[in-house]
C-alpha cells in the first residue's frame, strides 16, 4: 500500500469518527487542527485503523506520533 | 529559593545565565549543560539538602534503568524500574495516609490520625517521578531516538526552572533541544527577550494576583463553620482565581526561564475558564499533567477496555462504561492522589471525572447542544465545587463550604445591607466576613477584575514566537516588573511546591 493509498485510508476513518465528510487531512494536520480531537476520539481512531487496516496498534506508540505524516509512516512500516 | 524571592532574582538567576552563556560560548554547550546541573543541584537543595541525596538516587537509579531498557527491553525489567519509582513515591508521600487509611478499615485505634510522625514530602518528588517513569515507558517501546547520557539526562530532569513543580516535560521534545546545543546550534540568546516577556508575566501574576487575592479566599476556608452563602461563593471563587494566578505564574516564569537558557518547555495553561466544557477545560487547565495521564494511564487501559467491550457486549451503554467511564474515572481517581495523599483530592479526581463521564455521555446520546453560556456555567460550576476539596484540609472543611454555596438557609444579608434586610426580612446580623462593608467591596473587586483578567490577560507563554518589540509591549512588561518588584518584600511559597 502506497503513503497515498494509507492517507486516503486514513481520511475515511478520520470523516467517519469526527461525522464530517469535508474532513481533510495532509502529513501536516495535527491533533490541535482538529477541534473535536479529544482523548476519547483519539482511542476511536486507533481501534477505526485497527479495523480499516487490520493490524494491531500499540497506544503509546501513537501518543508519541506528532502529525498525519508520522502517523501514515508508522502504519506503512506496520503493513509493508 | 522561589522564582518570586529577591536571592533567586537578583543573584542566582543573573550568575547562573551569565556562566551558561559564557561556557556556551567559550567552552561549548555541554560545559553549559554541566553549569546549570550543578547550578540545578544547588537550588534543590537550598531548601532541604538531605533531599539531595533522594533526587541523586533517584536519577541515579533511573538512568540506569532507562539505559538498560533502551538497549534491551523487557517487562521484567520495566516492572522492577517502575517499582522503583514507585516504592520511593509511596514511601515519602502516601505511607502516612495508606496507614492512616488501614488502621481505620482494621479498627484497633494504635495509630491516631498524625501520630506517625511527620515524613517531610520532598520538594518535587511527584513532578520528577513522573518525567522519569514516562522514560522508562518510552524506553521500553523503544521510542527513544537517542539514549541520553549522564549529563543530557540530568539536564532532563534537574533543569531548575521546571524541577519543582512542572511543567512535565517529555524526553522526545527535549532531546533534539540538547543536541543542537552540544552541536553549538542551539537557540542562543535569541529567545532570551521572549523569555523575560514570559517571566515577568509570570512573576505579575504570581506576586501580585494570585498573593494579592490569596486573603480572601484563606479567611473563608479559615472561618468554614460559620460561613454564609455569599461568603462561600466569595471565598471559593477567590481560591480558584488564586489557584489559577499561582499555577499559571508559576509555569509562565517556568517557561520564561527555560526561553532565557535558549529551551522551548511545554505549554502548562490555555486560558483555562475560557473553557466551554469538561473536556475543553482537561485541554487548558495543567496541560501537562493531563498530557501525562492520557498518554500513559488512559490510552492503554481504554483502549484495551474498549477492545473487550467491543467484543464481549452490543448494548452502547455497557460499551460506554467500559470504554469511556472506567478509564476516564480511574484515571482521574489517580490523578487526585496524584496531587497530594488525601480523601478531599481523591475527591476533587472523582467530580471531575463525572463531569467529564456526562459530557462525553451528552455528546454521544445529548438531543440538544447546550447554549455557549450554559455549557460554560455548568463547567465552571463542576470546576469550582471540586476544588473546594482541592483547597479544604480536610471533608469536614470541604462540606461546611459546600453547604453554605447551596443552602438557602445560609443566604444571609451583610448588615451595611441592614434597610434592605429590613424590608424584606431576611436575616443578616450573623454575616462576619462581610460585616464590614469595606472588606465586602474589596473583595467583591478582586474577584471581578482577576475574573476579568484570567480570561482577557494575553497567553504569551504560548505565542511568545509572535512577540514584536513594541511601546505598548515594554509599557506593559515594565509595569508588571514595576509593580512585582514592589510587592516582593512577602513572598509566599506557590501552591503546587506541596505536591
Amino acid at each position: 500500500m502506497t503513503p497515498d493509498d494509507i492517507l486516503e485510508k486514513l481520511t475515511d476513518v478520520f470523516r467517519d469518527i469526527f461525522d464530517d465528510d469535508t474532513l481533510t487531512l495532509t502529513r501536516e494536520t495535527m491533533a490541535q487542527n482538529i477541534e473535536e480531537w479529544d482523548s476519547l476520539n483519539q482511542i476511536k481512531l486507533i481501534l477505526g485503523c485497527e479495523k480499516e487496516f487490520e493490524i494491531r496498534l500499540k497506544p503509546r506508540r501513537i501518543n508519541a506520533l506528532q502529525n498525519i505524516g508520522e502517523m501514515v509512516d508508522h502504519l506503512s512500516e506496520l503493513l509493508n | 529559593m522561589l522564582f518570586s524571592s529577591a536571592e533567586f532574582l537578583f543573584l542566582f538567576l543573573p550568575l547562573t545565565l551569565l556562566a551558561f552563556h559564557l561556557l556556551r560560548i567559550y567552552q561549548g554547550g555541554r560545559a553549559a549543560m554541566a553549569a546549570t546541573v550543578a547550578a540545578s543541584l544547588f537550588f534543590y537543595g537550598w531548601w532541604n539538602p538531605p533531599y539531595l541525596l533522594l533526587i541523586i538516587t533517584s536519577i541515579g537509579g533511573n538512568f540506569f534503568y532507562t539505559r538498560a531498557l533502551a538497549t534491551n527491553p523487557g517487562r521484567w525489567k520495566l516492572l522492577s524500574a517502575l517499582g522503583f519509582n514507585l516504592a520511593l513515591l509511596g514511601y515519602f508521600k502516601y505511607r502516612n495516609f495508606f496507614l492512616e487509611n488501614v488502621d481505620y478499615l482494621i479498627g484497633d485505634g494504635l495509630t491516631e490520625p498524625g501520630s506517625l510522625g511527620v515524613i517531610f514530602i520532598p520538594l518535587g518528588i511527584s513532578f520528577y517521578t513522573f518525567q522519569q517513569m514516562a522514560l522508562l515507558l518510552d524506553a521500553n517501546d523503544g521510542a527513544v531516538k537517542k539514549t541520553p547520557d549522564l549529563l543530557e539526562y540530568s539536564q532532563f530532569i534537574l533543569f531548575f526552572p521546571q524541577l519543582i513543580a512542572g511543567p512535565i516535560i517529555l524526553y522526545r521534545e527535549m532531546v533534539d533541544q540538547f543536541t543542537r546545543l552540544e552541536a553549538n546550534h542551539g537557540a542562543g540568546l535569541s529567545l532570551f527577550g521572549p523569555g523575560l516577556v514570559v517571566f515577568t508575566l509570570g512573576l505579575f501574576k504570581k506576586v501580585c494576583l494570585a498573593d494579592g487575592i490569596a486573603q480572601f479566599a484563606n479567611l473563608a476556608f479559615s472561618s468554614h463553620a460559620s460561613i454564609t452563602m455569599l461568603e462561600a461563593w466569595a471565598g471559593i471563587l477567590a481560591y480558584s482565581l488564586q489557584l489559577y494566578f499561582d499555577f499559571s505564574g508559576y509555569s509562565d516564569m517556568a517557561v520564561g526561564l527555560g526561553l532565557m537558557f535558549g529551551f522551548c518547555l511545554p505549554l502548562n495553561f490555555d486560558t483555562p475558564f475560557r473553557a466551554r466544557n469538561m473536556i475543553d477545560f482537561w485541554k487548558r487547565w495543567h496541560m501537562t499533567m493531563t498530557r501525562f495521564f492520557m498518554m500513559y494511564v488512559y490510552s492503554p487501559m481504554a483502549l484495551s477496555l474498549s477492545r473487550y467491550g467491543l467484543k464481549h457486549f452490543s448494548h452502547a451503554g455497557m460499551i460506554f462504561i467500559l470504554a469511556v467511564a472506567c478509564p476516564i474515572m480511574v484515571t482521574f481517581l489517580l490523578s487526585g492522589l496524584w496531587h497530594g495523599a488525601g480523601w478531599t483530592f481523591v475527591i476533587f479526581g472523582a467530580v471531575n471525572g463525572l463531569g467529564l463521564i456526562t459530557n462525553h455521555a451528552w455528546k454521544e446520546w445529548g438531543k440538544i447542544r447546550l447554549p455557549f453560556i450554559l455549557s460554560w456555567a455548568l463547567t465552571l460550576l463542576t470546576v469550582l465545587v471540586s476544588f473546594v476539596y482541592f483547597r479544604a484540609e480536610n471533608l469536614v472543611v470541604a462540606h461546611n463550604i459546600l453547604e453554605a454555596m447551596f443552602s438557602p438557609a445560609a443566604f444571609l444579608l451583610p448588615n451595611w445591607l441592614e434597610s434592605l434586610a429590613v424590608l424584606t426580612g431576611l436575616p443578616w446580623d450573623s454575616l462576619t466576613m462581610f460585616s464590614a462593608g469595606s472588606y465586602a467591596v474589596r473583595c467583591f473587586v478582586w474577584v471581578v477584575v482577576l475574573g476579568v483578567l484570567s480570561l482577557w490577560l494575553p497567553n504569551w507563554a504560548k505565542t511568545y514566537n509572535d512577540l514584536a518589540p513594541s511601546w505598548r509591549l515594554s509599557l506593559a512588561v515594565s509595569f508588571m516588573g514595576f509593580m512585582a518588584i514592589g510587592w516582593l518584600d512577602k513572598p509566599q511559597t506557590f501552591l503546587y511546591f506541596q505536591f
